[in-house]
């Protein structure tokens, strides 16, 4: 480890603590650094958007949570949620939203949106299979039974 | 003739540790309403960020919406997938935030704004900082940390505003841990010698 990273790993140990209040130890080779981190801590304020903005964002949230469907709709279904923009511009982003770009853990099981479309095309399949089934079975009915007259 | 998956690597378990939000996702995954807990818990974070990163709090309110329009959109797709106790949500939601904030940026960067007084205009009267020395002072620290390079900027905000831990900021930056403790060492050597100057 080269003399930088170990000086900023014991610089990062020592703002852990200052962050959790503890009394940072100021005669340390980083002691002046360490003021400075403390500086900062002090400036920078970790600020609060305007009670209005975060009331109306919730309800814009709630609105769209609605709008995605209840605790079993799949909100992954494209114009699913499209309500009304806040801001002209502004709507529920489509699930592939590129902004959101972690992957998935490998081998993870499937969502629950991906379930309801495998068991769609499932459900479909067979019901095809059903009523194929049927038509022959009274096309050979109908084959038997004028066989049977004439 | 079916293929019974010669050569395949043996399956590797996939460690799934604690994340603080676990439930709260969980729960916001089967009922979009009880999203809100987790909105409710980050929304300050999130346009903390936004602001110090855009110094223009109407830009800050665009990205915080747009950051947890977003998550809520994509929520379903979340699996958790971090290390130790770190919230991986929380991770995953500051990641969106960065990307929304760079397309922010790109698009600040077309219409230029007034970015300094803005920024110190930010105080809320309340702040203890706001006693006249004391706010030249924050003014001056503020103004160091405004002119670092972008990524020593965002990991002293994601270090000192949101109080994320070297790890966490690298999951966000794409970046070691290591790494982002040199980013930090060095912004915050930069910041010390424009004090100094």
């Amino acid at each position: 480890m080269s003399r930088t990273r170990e000086t900023a790993a014991r610089l990062d140990t020592a703002i852990d603590g200052l962050l959790r209040g503890s009394t940072a130890p100021a005669d340390t080779e980083e002691g002046e650094l360490l003021a400075t981190a403390r500086l900062l801590r002090d400036v920078l304020p970790r600020l609060h958007p305007r009670f209005g903005f975060e009331e109306h964002l919730a309800a814009r949230l709630a609105a769209a949570r609605l709008l995605a469907g209840g605790p079993d709709r799949d909100m992954a279904r494209p114009g699913a949620a499209e309500p009304t923009p806040l801001r002209p511009g502004l709507t529920l982003p489509p699930s592939n939203d590129p902004d959101v770009a972690p992957a998935a853990v490998p081998g993870a099981a499937p969502s629950p949106a991906e379930h309801r479309r495998q068991r769609l095309v499932a459900g479909s399949a067979i019901a095809s299979g059903v009523s194929l089934a049927g038509a022959a079975f009274v096309v050979w009915r109908r084959n038997r039974s004028s066989g049977g007259l004439f | 003739m079916f293929w019974r998956g010669r050569g395949r690597t043996a399956s590797t378990a996939v460690v799934v540790p604690f994340d603080a939000d676990r439930h709260a996702v969980e729960a916001a995954k089967k009922d979009p309403v009880a999203f809100e807990q987790l909105y409710r818990k980050y929304v300050a974070q999130i346009y903390s960020l936004a602001l110090y990163e855009t110094r223009d709090p109407h830009a800050a309110e665009d990205i915080t919406e747009g950051v947890f329009l977003r998550a809520l959109a994509a929520l379903h797709r979340f699996r958790e997938q971090g290390e130790g106790d770190d919230s991986t949500f929380r991770v995953w939601l500051y990641a969106i935030a960065r990307n929304v904030i760079a397309n922010e940026r790109r698009r600040q960067q077309r219409h230029p704004q007034d970015p300094l007084e803005l920024a110190i205009g930010l105080r809320s009267p309340e702040d203890p900082a706001a006693a006249a020395e004391t706010r030249l002072e924050a003014e001056r620290a503020l103004e160091a940390v405004m002119e670092l390079p972008a990524e020593r900027r965002q990991a002293v905000i994601l270090r000192f505003v949101n109080e994320l831990s070297a790890r966490e900021i690298g999951e966000i930056m794409g970046k070691s841990e290591g790494a982002v403790r040199v980013l930090i060492h060095r912004a915050l050597v930069s910041v010390r010698q424009r004090l100094a100057s």
